[in-house]
This record gives C-alpha cells, sequence and structure tokens, in this order.
C-alpha cells in the first residue's frame, strides 16, 4: 500500500535524524554504551531498518475514506479555530477568548445557529471558568481587559 | 497484620471529605466517560491529569483512579442496552446483555453487571493490598540490570497491541521512545532532538500528546462518523433478585480470578481477560447452549473479569513502575506530575499516599455500586447529548488540559499538532498505543540500560549472569509467546462475535 510505504519514508527520515543526534553526541560520551548517544543511535537504526521492511514488504491492503468537501473543511476549520484560540487567549484572555471559540465549536461541531451557540458557548465558560479559575485557581493569560 | 495496619491508616486518609469527594467525583465521571461515545477514560484522565498539581497528589490520584475504574462500570450499559460495546473489552457482555435486554430483562442484567463488578473489583483491590508490597519488596533487591529486564518485558507489549501489522507497531513504538528523548539527556545532560527550537529543550510533554492523539483525534473521527448521542430508553427494576445474585455468584468469582490472575500479565488486556472469563464460563456451565441467547452467567463472568484486570493492573504500576494498558500509562504519567515515582521505593517512601488510593478504591467501588444502579436513569439521560455539545466541551477541556500542564501555549500546540497526527494514524491504521507506551518507558529503559553497561563496563553478560534478570528475561520470552496466542485467539472471537476483524488496542 502506497501509504504505508510514504509512512515507510518518513521512518527512514526520521531515522536519520536519530541517527544524526546519536554523531552529534557521540563525543560527548563516557564509554560507547554510556553516553547521551547511544539510544538515539540504536532507535535511529532501528526506524531506518523498519522503515525499509514498510516500504518493500507488501502489507495490508484496506481503503481509506476520506470524508466530503464539507467536512473536510469543518475539521480543518476546528484545527483553524484551535489555533485561533492559542492566540484569542493571549490577547483577550482566557474568558472572552473562551466565549468567543466555543461559539465557533458550536457552530462548526454542532451546526447549531448563531442564538443557540452563543447561549451554549456563555454557559460552557461560565462552568470552565467557575471550575478552573474560581475553583481551582489556575493562572490563565488575563488579555487586555484584564478579565 | 502490619500491612492490614497500613491499610488502616490508608483508610483514615481516603475517607477524608475531600478524598470522598474526590472518589465520588472520579467515580461518577469514569461512568459517564464510560458510557459516552467520542471520551474514554484514556483521554479524560490525560486532559483531568494537570488538575491534579492543583488539587494534591494524594487528592487528584484518588479521583483519577477512580476514572479509570468508573469507567469499567459504565461501559456495559450501552453494551447491554443497546448491543454497543463501547471498547472490545464489553463485546462478551453484550454477547448475552443485548438478548437479555430485548427479553425485557436489561434492568436486572445491568444489576448483576454491577455488583459482578462491585464483587471483582473487591477482589481485585484485596488482592492488590497483599500482592503489591510482596512484589514491591522483592523488587528492592533489583538493580539496574533486572530494571533493563523489566522494563524490556513491558515493551514486549507493543508487539500485542501492534494492531495488523508488526513493523507498524513497533514503527510507532520507536516513534514514541524518540519523543520521550527530546530535551535533556539522562546520562551527560546535552540537549537531544531540540533542533535549535527553545520549547523543545525541556521535552514534549507526553500529556499534550496523549490529549492529541486520544482527545482532539478523537473528536474530529466523531464528527466524521456523524456520531449520534444514544438514547437507551426507561430503564425499570434494576434490582436483581437475590436467587438471582447467588446463582451468578461463582461466575462473579470466577470471571474475577481469571481477570486478576491474567490482568498480572503485561499485554493481557482487559479484552483478552473477558472472552477468556466468558468461554470458562460456558465451558463450566450445564447449560452452555443458552450462552449468546440470554444467559445472566454470561454477563457476571465477563464483567466481573474486565474489574478485576483493571485493578490488578494496579500492581505492576505500583509495585514495579509498569503500566500494563494505555489508561495506566497515563496514570503513570500521573505520578510524575506530581513529583512521585511507582516502583518498589513507593510504598516506602510515599506509603502514606499508596495505601490512600489503595483504600479510596474499596471506597470507590462502594459508591459505583450504591449510587450507579440508582443512578442509571440519570445515566441514560446523559447519554443523550448531543453529540454537537459533546464535542465542543471535550475540545474546550482538551485545550484547557493541555494548556494547565506548564501554563505554555506549546503544549496546546503540540496537542493541536498531535491532534492532526492522530488523524491520518487512524486513518491509515497506525496504531497509536505503542507510540504513548515506548514513550512513558523510555526514560526507564535508557536508564537502566545505561547504568548496567557502566556497571558491567560495556558487557552485555550482565544481563544474563545475574539471576533475577535472567529470569524476567526467559520470563518475556514465554510471556509473548504466551500473549500472541491469547491476542490471536482474542482476535479469533471478537471476530465471531461482530463479524469482522477488530483492532485490539487496549
Amino acid at each position: 500500500m502506497v501509504a504505508d510505504r510514504v509512512g515507510g519514508l518518513i521512518s527512514i527520515i526520521f531515522g536519520g535524524l536519530s541517527l544524526y543526534e546519536a554523531f552529534r553526541l557521540y563525543p560527548t560520551r563516557l564509554s560507547f554504551y554510556v553516553g547521551d548517544h547511544i539510544m538515539p543511535g540504536v532507535i535511529g537504526i532501528g526506524l531506518i531498518v523498519l522503515g525499509l521492511l514498510a516500504v518493500f514488504v507488501k502489507g495490508q491492503s484496506f481503503k481509506v475514506e476520506f470524508p466530503d468537501r464539507q467536512m473536510l473543511r469543518k475539521i480543518i476549520g476546528i484545527f483553524g479555530v484551535l489555533l485561533g484560540y492559542c492566540v484569542l487567549l493571549y490577547f483577550l484572555g482566557f474568558a472572552i477568548g473562551t466565549f468567543i471559540i466555543s461559539i465557533a465549536l458550536f457552530r462548526i461541531i454542532g451546526s447549531y445557529n448563531f442564538r443557540k451557540s452563543v447561549i451554549f458557548s456563555a454557559i460552557q465558560t461560565v462552568c470552565v471558568y467557575a471550575v478552573f479559575v474560581y475553583w481551582l485557581d489556575m493562572p490563565f493569560p488575563a488579555g487586555i481587559f484584564n478579565l | 497484620m502490619e500491612t492490614l495496619n497500613l491499610l488502616l491508616d490508608g483508610f483514615s486518609v481516603a475517607l477524608s471529605p475531600m478524598n470522598i469527594m474526590m472518589a465520588l467525583w472520579g467515580a461518577l465521571i469514569g461512568t459517564l466517560v464510560g458510557m459516552l461515545p467520542g471520551l474514554g477514560p484514556t483521554s479524560t484522565i490525560a486532559i483531568l491529569l494537570p488538575v491534579t498539581t492543583v488539587l494534591g497528589p494524594t487528592e487528584g490520584i484518588i479521583m483519577l483512579a477512580g476514572i479509570y475504574y468508573g469507567s469499567m462500570y459504565g461501559g456495559s450499559t450501552t453494551a447491554i442496552l443497546l448491543n454497543i460495546p463501547g471498547e472490545v473489552s464489553a463485546v462478551p457482555t453484550s454477547l448475552d446483555g443485548y438478548p437479555l435486554a430485548k427479553q425485557g430483562r436489561g434492568g436486572p442484567a445491568l444489576g448483576i453487571a454491577a455488583i459482578g463488578s462491585f464483587v471483582a473489583g473487591t477482589m481485585g483491590v484485596i488482592g492488590l493490598v497483599f500482592f503489591a508490597p510482596l512484589l514491591a519488596d522483592q523488587a528492592l533487591k533489583f538493580g539496574s540490570p533486572e530494571y533493563f529486564a523489566l522494563m524490556f518485558l513491558a515493551l514486549t507489549v507493543i508487539v500485542n497491541l501492534a494492531g495488523a501489522s508488526l513493523i507498524k507497531g513497533l514503527i510507532m513504538g520507536l516513534f514514541g521512545y524518540l519523543l520521550s528523548m527530546t530535551g535533556v539527556g539522562l546520562t551527560g545532560g546535552q540537549v537531544r532532538f531540540s533542533f535549535g527550537i527553545e520549547p523543545l529543550q525541556a521535552g514534549i510533554d507526553i500529556i499534550s500528546v496523549v490529549i492529541g492523539l486520544f482527545a482532539i483525534s478523537e473528536v474530529i473521527k466523531g464528527m466524521e462518523e456523524n456520531t449520534k448521542s444514544i438514547a437507551v430508553g426507561k430503564i425499570t427494576n434494576i434490582y436483581p433478585k437475590f436467587k438471582e445474585i447467588r446463582e451468578n455468584s461463582g461466575a462473579m468469582f470466577r470471571g474475577g480470578l481469571v481477570g486478576f490472575f491474567l490482568g498480572l500479565l503485561p499485554g493481557c488486556s482487559a479484552a483478552v481477560t473477558t472472552f477468556l472469563a466468558y468461554d470458562l464460563e460456558k465451558k463450566v456451565s450445564k447449560h452452555p447452549e443458552r450462552f449468546g441467547h440470554g444467559e445472566m452467567k454470561g454477563v457476571a463472568a465477563p464483567e466481573a473479569a474486565n474489574n478485576a484486570t483493571s485493578s490488578s493492573g494496579f500492581i505492576p504500576l505500583f509495585a514495579l513502575g509498569i503500566p500494563s494498558s494505555t489508561t495506566l500509562a497515563v496514570l503513570l504519567a500521573g505520578f510524575m506530575i506530581n513529583g512521585l515515582t511507582p516502583g518498589p521505593t513507593l510504598f516506602e517512601e510515599n506509603g502514606e499516599f499508596v495505601w490512600a488510593v489503595i483504600a479510596s478504591m474499596f471506597v470507590g467501588n462502594v459508591m459505583l455500586l450504591v449510587l450507579n444502579l440508582p443512578l442509571i436513569g440519570l445515566w441514560a439521560k446523559l447519554t443523550k447529548i448531543p453529540y454537537g455539545i459533546m464535542g465542543p466541551v471535550i475540545l474546550i477541556l482538551s485545550f484547557v488540559g493541555a494548556y494547565s500542564i506548564n501554563n505554555s501555549l506549546f503544549d496546546v500546540f503540540i496537542a493541536i499538532i498531535f491532534g492532526v497526527i492522530g488523524y491520518f494514524l487512524n486513518k491509515y491504521r497506525w496504531p497509536v498505543v505503542p507510540l504513548l507506551l515506548a514513550f512513558v518507558l523510555g526514560p526507564m529503559f535508557e536508564k537502566s540500560f545505561i547504568q548496567s553497561m557502566a556497571m558491567s563496563k560495556g558487557s552485555f553478560a550482565i544481563f544474563f549472569t545475574r539471576p533475577i534478570s535472567l529470569t524476567i528475561f526467559l520470563l518475556a520470552i514465554v510471556l509473548f509467546v504466551l500473549s500472541i496466542v491469547m491476542m490471536r485467539r482474542t482476535k479469533s472471537r471478537v471476530k465471531d462475535a461482530v463479524g469482522s476483524d477488530v483492532e485490539i488496542t487496549e
């Protein structure tokens, strides 16, 4: 299967990286088997050998089904929203960031209308804020509004 | 006698209001995630792990352990009432549970499942009380070569959890090991695999990886599969008759024993023990023809085995620091986050903590029995929550969980990246469990190997000239063969039961 071969190639690349690290660290060793280089070396060789096997050995054949375009857009949207959360959390703080991101997630995953999404999002934000900030006293960025 | 005194001391800690509340929360959350689609105990524990650093180690681990064994209870409900076994280990329960539900005896079947779980769970914890300190005491004699042999034994589990392709499983294991090496090296203190990226110098946190692989990618999978909320309908009369309990007590006991003793072996997951318990019950039954058509013993035995396996898994975890399942591997990470090192010294250095956790398991099992039967109606209602609500809640909790590890957005970024990777790994059937186990065990494997090599001045003979080390290596080979045979048998049984090949990854 092509995907397995691609996986095998990725394994060989990681194996190469691991061997590179082993060679880089080799001068700092205490002995041949004692040092930070030994396991990267072993793992590197292992990944390359197994990667080659994955490339050349005929594996199990199966059909991989990907979702339709609309669903694919939704999935990419979710990852985009989560990355956006990182930015919003930093600038707008935990409460506002969570509220805005939750609206987007309810819209994308649940396909709820805007009004419902705002209501669900408000409930979720209050619950999460109450548990993690008030009760557990976990530190989150307060953002420019200091919320 | 000393063990009992220590256990009583453990009860004095476990019965404090805060710890009772934590056990209760753990048991309830566990039951809920056991029933709900899209969120398993592994991802739940990973998401809530950072919370334990705020709560304190004893309270936190009591809650997480409660989630673990609580989820075993929860899994039976959908298996019995809807013929939807959330995990492979719940398949045997559904074989007779669902026919019983169709005959209008779903309530008593749930009752027997809960009582069987309680009996076996308690048996398992009693075993834990007596076996774990004994094993830990013996393990105090272990040096680095013995530990290396032990890690080798533990890593043989990967072969079993490799799914359809051994090559893919091994690559994933090595990849997990490579990830665990990111950061400062164990011997020379050299920074490895950071490639000039500053946040990588502190290493990759396992919790971020678990949240990405198990929680985020699971939400995407659920969304793609258009996971529907499940309605289990109205359940009446959940309390089985005393006669039924008496008739099934033997099945519970046998299932508990099978689950407990086989659960001690690395790689012998609940999926294996539940099928073995079911088949054993069928063999000893005077009416084997009733199995598959609504035989109560066919529910009691696998449910008992399931819970006994989950309890006995704590023995190698506490005594040797070896997780025998994915969920326990995440729990092991929880110990480490709290500055605790599972293994032989745990009982000596953190005795109060470990006995409190063990005592809390008795408390949690009682809570599950007392609360779950009357609450079955409520659980049934909660399963109706639409996935459109569940998904965003899981994602926000995943984000908060990943951020809380080090209050760093880098950990969140790692979780998101592994969410994407997990999605593709799942699509192309690359197993993620070997990655996780190797990630957790990797540092211990490396440390014990390097210390052994330093002791022997580079001679590998050290592993085969010390009796305990040699015995463990031989045991690893025997277990390796045995577990492959048992896993093949289980796969074939699962295929018989569900009609298609199912990858056993727990």
